[in-house]
């Protein structure tokens, strides 16, 4: 189980632009492991989608990676030439994104697009990625495939277009699911159908699954693991349960008590974070989270917690943890 | 099929006609309230003025313009555009037809010349953005708009006739006559079909569909030609309209620099004359001619677009 499927050693990303360089991702080491459902969370812009597409090869030229190893079924991606990233790419990972309504090309019908990648990897003739592609739509729940195939991305709702995504990015039958906040545009009712649908898909054919939200209700609703980014470091990572009941973390807490939660505690009031997240452009030496913590402490302000393990497969970044501030543990308390 | 077009025929065909009747209708008076007329006594001195009220009795100029409008609609309706005023013998359909071809042929050349080139130089240029390319096309573009097309006319003539003698300065008749006029023809369409098409390009690549379909593992090669080019195309074929109509109908300037028999040189002879009739014929024949190509414009957009169908 504990076998390990992307290994992602020290990646940074830097993007070159006019006023400078944003280092969107600075430096994170993190895994998937086979068969698991990983939540990558954070606020916007705080580097999750950019690790990504990274690791996919899917951002423009002005971006820069430089990494220790992408390994992805013992290989190192990073030093693979673009042909075989193409032979990955919708094969091996197949990737679904934010928005539905713009990701599908408004000018091809879904089944040709349904089919592209069929016929790329797998080869296959017009006439079985035509059946394959009907199969993958019924898999997804969407009824009467033969005609939808047929149809254009603008005879589909937001929900439909996010199931055909998702067939699209299943059809060759991936060993990683990269979702980047597939559920993010679109309702609430259909949000919690498309989570649905992932997790069966997810156990069908036990595909691993990083999904990328800045909801943590999602989260907590289908991952086993978490990451928690903030200002294009990892600040988190365990699983659901210890990061949800057992939080070692400022910002951990701080999103946390800013999630609303249905149930008996209904006057609990919300606590938002205050401030905005730091540039990215001239990022702090320190935590980046310090001038927003409110336990933050001198040291937080001049250099960078590791990530230090708090418990079983459990760690965070924070100078609470270290050994020489036990007696400041207190503060960490929810 | 045919059901998802029929709706846009019946559209564009409804609404070429109607707008079809008003530029000639404000052509015709506008030219009559013009000064002069093709029989000006002040003109010909040496007829006398019995036979000046004849000639405009012929040809029906001493109507009040109300009954000459009537008249020419009726004749019109027969298909019938009436006889040049000042050339004598030839009837407005007789010009259209013996000038047209030489016009259409140098036209058709262009178009096909403008799109060959101008295409792949705005896709280059979008993809190789900031590069060598890029700056190459777009300076030849700024020229092709900038440069009047005369003055490019006039400096081939000297470099490839005069000079290097490989073509010859004007005329008509073999393809080596239409080198220089196609070239010239096809400079600013090219210019603006690049910048266009740059444009659009860039637009495009920007899109979530094109990560989509990279996310796929896509070629390259296949993202652009397959993914890209067709979204990026749509406003090019909407200026391809307006221009196919001008090309094939014909040039002034080119057709009196190189003396190619063709339609555009009448454009500019018949006002100066004042051949109303020759005038009128051939704004119809022109509008006539813009309105197809629009149409034919809207269906390839209906084609390519699906999301311009109307399906009910």
């Amino acid at each position: 189980m504990n076998e390990r499927l992307l290994d992602v050693r020290s990646l940074r990303t830097n993007f070159l632009t006019g006023g400078g360089i944003v280092n969107a991702v600075r430096g994170i080491n993190f895994h998937v492991d086979k068969g698991e459902f990983l939540g990558v969370a954070g606020e916007s812009g705080c580097g999750k989608s950019v690790t990504m597409l990274s690791i996919m090869r899917l951002l423009p030229d002005t971006a820069r990676v430089q990494s220790q190893g992408i390994l992805f079924d013992g290989v190192d991606l990073q030093t693979q030439k673009m042909k075989y990233m193409r032979s990955i790419q919708g094969n091996k990972i197949g990737m679904i994104f934010q928005d539905p309504m713009t990701c599908l090309n408004p000018l091809y019908t879904i089944g040709n697009q349904l089919m592209e990648p069929l016929q790329i990897h797998k080869k296959l003739s017009r006439k079985e990625a035509r059946k394959r592609a009907a199969e993958m739509l019924d898999l997804v729940g969407i009824s009467n495939p033969e005609r939808r195939l047929r149809q254009y991305p603008h005879e589909f709702s937001g929900g439909m277009r996010q199931r055909a995504m998702i067939a699209m990015a299943m059809s060759c039958d991936p060993k990683l699911l990269i979702a980047d906040e597939p559920t993010t545009a679109l309702d609430v009712t259909i949000q919690a159908q498309i989570l649905d649908l992932m997790k069966n898909l997810k156990q069908k054919f036990d595909t691993s699954t990083a999904l990328i939200t800045h909801d943590l209700g999602v989260i907590a609703s289908v991952c086993t693991r978490v990451i928690i980014m903030y200002g294009g470091l990892i600040m988190e990572q365990g699983y659901v349960e210890d990061i949800f009941y057992r939080p070692a973390h400022p910002y951990t807490i701080g999103l946390l008590k800013s999630v609303p939660s249905a149930g008996e505690r209904t006057q609990e009031q919300l606590t938002p974070i205050p401030g905005t997240p730091p540039d990215l452009m001239n990022p702090p030496p320190g935590c980046p989270f310090a001038a927003r913590c409110s336990v933050a402490m001198k040291i937080c302000a001049l250099a960078q917690p590791e990530l230090h393990e708090v418990g079983d497969n459990h760690a965070a970044a924070c100078w609470l943890n270290h050994p020489k501030a036990s007696h400041m543990k207190g503060r960490l308390e929810v | 099929m045919v059901r998802e077009y029929g709706s846009i025929y019946n559209q564009a065909i409804t609404c070429s006609i109607s707008l079809h009747v008003s530029p000639h209708n404000g052509n015709l008076f506008l030219m009559h309230a013009v000064p002069g007329s093709p029989f000006n006594p002040g003109e010909q001195k040496n007829i006398p003025d019995e036979i000046l009220e004849q000639i405009r009795a012929k040809y029906g100029l001493d109507d009040p313009p109300w009954k000459q409008y009537i008249t020419y609609m009726g004749n019109l309706l027969k298909g019938d555009l009436g006889d040049s005023f000042k050339k004598i013998n030839y009837s407005v359909s007789e010009l259209v037809e013996g000038g047209f071809p030489a016009s259409a042929e140098v036209g058709f050349w262009s178009i096909i010349i403008s799109l060959v080139v101008g295409l792949p130089l705005g896709i280059i240029s979008a993809l190789k953005r900031g590069g060598w390319m890029d700056w190459a096309s777009m300076i030849l573009a700024t020229i092709g708009i900038a440069v009047p097309t005369f003055i490019i006319a006039m400096l081939m003539m000297y470099v490839f006739s005069m000079k290097l003698g490989l073509l010859p300065v004007f005329g008509w008749g073999t393809w080596k006559h239409m080198v220089i006029p196609v070239v010239c023809l096809s400079l600013s369409p090219i210019a603006y079909i690049t910048r266009l098409m740059r444009s659009s390009m860039l637009e495009v690549s920007r899109q979530d569909y094109i990560r989509t379909a990279r996310a796929k593992g896509v070629s390259e090669f296949m993202v652009i030609a397959k993914h890209g080019m067709r979204n990026a195309i749509l406003p090019v074929v909407t200026y391809l309209g307006p221009l196919v109509a001008g090309l094939l109908t014909g040039s002034f300037a080119v057709e009196r620099l190189f003396m190619i028999p063709g339609l555009g040189r009448y454009f500019v002879t018949a006002v100066s004359d004042r051949d109303y009739s020759v005038i009128l014929g051939l704004t119809i024949f022109y509008g006539a001619f813009l309105m197809a190509c629009i149409l034919v414009v809207d269906i390839l957009y209906a084609i390519i677009d699906p999301r311009v169908r109307y399906t009910e």
